[in-house]
């Protein structure tokens, strides 16, 4: 279960980006802060099973939103409440390194989205099949192509087995074949009844995959029902 | 049998050991000699110090070859480690945006990676000195300031990652104090007795320093109370390098 309670997140952005030592040494109270409000007052109950799917406009508060519920960003005000380990999968490998071996890179991604090493060790050979780069396992992984890394990356995260997973535009990468499988095993971790948060822009996938979506404009929460009501919403603000 | 670690505790361990592991081999990534270039940076500086000191300034302080190696080791591995904490957090800006990972680990795995090289720049030193016929008995005991001095450059490690994600000019300022640390912690030069020497104590590096080079070289057993503050300081930057950032971490990943 997921409970967020009127969480807000607000950055202070500073005209310039960092401050110096200097300028704190010598130009106290020089500065003047941006306040954005990426989420505002946002409420919203997420029952163990559910398949949630967030769509809005960029700069919306969507993956400011997933970045909270992830424990990655700690909200300005409200509370949330996670019950279960979450396995997020904001960017499909993030964390890669292209000078190092696909072997290492699995790895390094899989113990950092959860999965034991040893879990990794035995199970390196299948990952590759699955993945459709079983002879590449000392090759770098920048002699890679770029389908072929994003195959690796979803490969590798489906092996975390936390009961929540927070989706973040992962699938507009790779090719029709790979989307195709991205989706069947959406699906299947659906029936597995397994909770995850969607980010997406691709309407078709969010049916399919969500009984029920959200909307966030300015940071706000400002739909949330079927698709069909979600979607025009979206359409016609 | 040990009670074995809880799952959350060894995922932890294993995401640092990654870390550091990967750090580490793409540290000498490409290059020609690969780790070779560890060992080969601090003695390419022992040859020129050598130089300047022994034919320039005159320095005729029997055995300063070895002084001088010991003293480069230690200095290398506190710079490379201090410094990683700079470069650390914006080298894995991508993942501690997306990942919930505590910041804590990558810099330790920083940490964990100089280590690395410190181990073995180590172990051959000690073979090179063993093979000399230059180690003294005392020189296993000299782990306690080899763990002193990986505790405080831990320590500030940790302090230098804040201070780089507050300051955007903390790298620029921690290269200066680098510089003026260097030449205040004996490394390069000798100072034992008399009143310069007893000011230099006030730094903890330069007890380190010279608790390594008594065990190591000279078969020097200094007072338990040196020994102990020391221990105490070194123990002290640690906890507050540590306790400082993990009470800071969660603002980390918005603030890179």
């Amino acid at each position: 279960m997921i409970e967020l309670r009127s969480v807000s997140k607000v950055f202070s952005i500073p005209h310039q980006k960092r401050r110096t030592v200097f300028d704190r040494v010598f130009g106290r109270g020089h500065y003047t802060y941006e306040s954005f409000h990426a989420l505002r007052d946002v409420s919203l109950r997420l029952e163990a099973g559910e398949f949630l799917g967030i769509v809005g406009r960029n700069g919306g508060g969507k993956s400011t939103l997933l970045r909270v519920v992830a424990g990655i960003y700690p909200p300005t005000t409200g509370t949330v409440r996670v019950d279960g380990a979450i396995a997020p999968i904001l960017e499909l490998g993030v964390g890669f390194n292209g000078a190092l071996t696909v072997r290492d890179n699995v790895f390094l991604y899989g113990v950092l989205l959860g999965v034991p090493r040893r879990r990794l060790d035995a199970e390196l050979a299948g990952i590759l099949s699955r993945a459709g780069i079983a002879r590449f396992e000392d090759a770098r992984l920048e002699t890679l192509s770029t389908g072929m890394r994003s195959r690796l990356a979803f490969t590798v995260a489906l092996l975390a087995e936390a009961p929540i997973l927070l989706v973040d535009e992962a699938l507009t990468v790779g090719d029709e074949a790979f989307q195709a499988q991205c989706l069947s095993e959406l699906r299947r971790l659906r029936d597995e009844a397994r909770t995850a948060i969607l980010v997406s822009h691709d309407f078709t996938l969010l049916r399919e995959l969500c009984p029920r979506l959200v909307l966030l404009d300015g940071g706000r929460l400002i739909a949330d029902g079927s698709p069909d009501e979600v979607i025009e919403r979206y359409r016609s603000a | 049998m040990p009670p074995s670690p809880s799952p959350r505790r060894l995922l932890r361990w294993e995401v640092m050991r990654e870390l550091a592991v990967s750090d580490f081999r793409l540290k000498y990534y490409d290059s020609a000699l690969g780790y070779a270039w560890s060992m080969l940076s601090p003695l390419l500086m022992l040859a020129v110090f050598y130089f300047v000191f022994r034919f320039v300034l005159g320095v005729t302080t029997p055995g300063y070859l070895v002084y001088l190696l010991v003293g480069l080791v230690c200095w290398t591995f506190f710079q490379d480690c201090s410094y990683s904490g700079l470069t650390a957090l914006a080298g894995k800006a991508g993942v501690l945006k997306s990942i919930h990972v505590p910041a804590a680990l990558v810099v330790a795995a920083g940490v964990l990676s100089t280590l690395i090289t410190l181990a073995i720049n180590t172990a051959v030193l000690v073979l090179v000195l063993g093979l000399a016929g230059r180690l003294s008995r005392l020189a296993p005991l000299a782990l306690l300031p080899l763990l002193c001095l990986a505790l405080f450059a831990a320590g500030t490690s940790f302090l230098v990652a804040l201070a780089g994600v507050q300051f955007r000019d903390a790298s620029l300022i921690w290269s200066v104090l680098l510089q003026a640390c260097f030449w205040l912690t004996p490394v390069v030069y000798v100072a034992n007795t008399g009143p310069v020497a007893e000011l230099l104590y006030l730094n903890p590096l330069a007890r380190c320093l010279h608790l390594v080079r008594w065990f190591l070289l000279y078969d020097y057993f200094p007072t338990l109370r040196f020994i102990g503050v020391t221990v105490a300081v070194c123990a002290g930057v640690f906890a507050l390098g540590v306790g400082l950032f993990l009470r800071r971490q969660a603002g980390i990943p918005e603030a890179l």
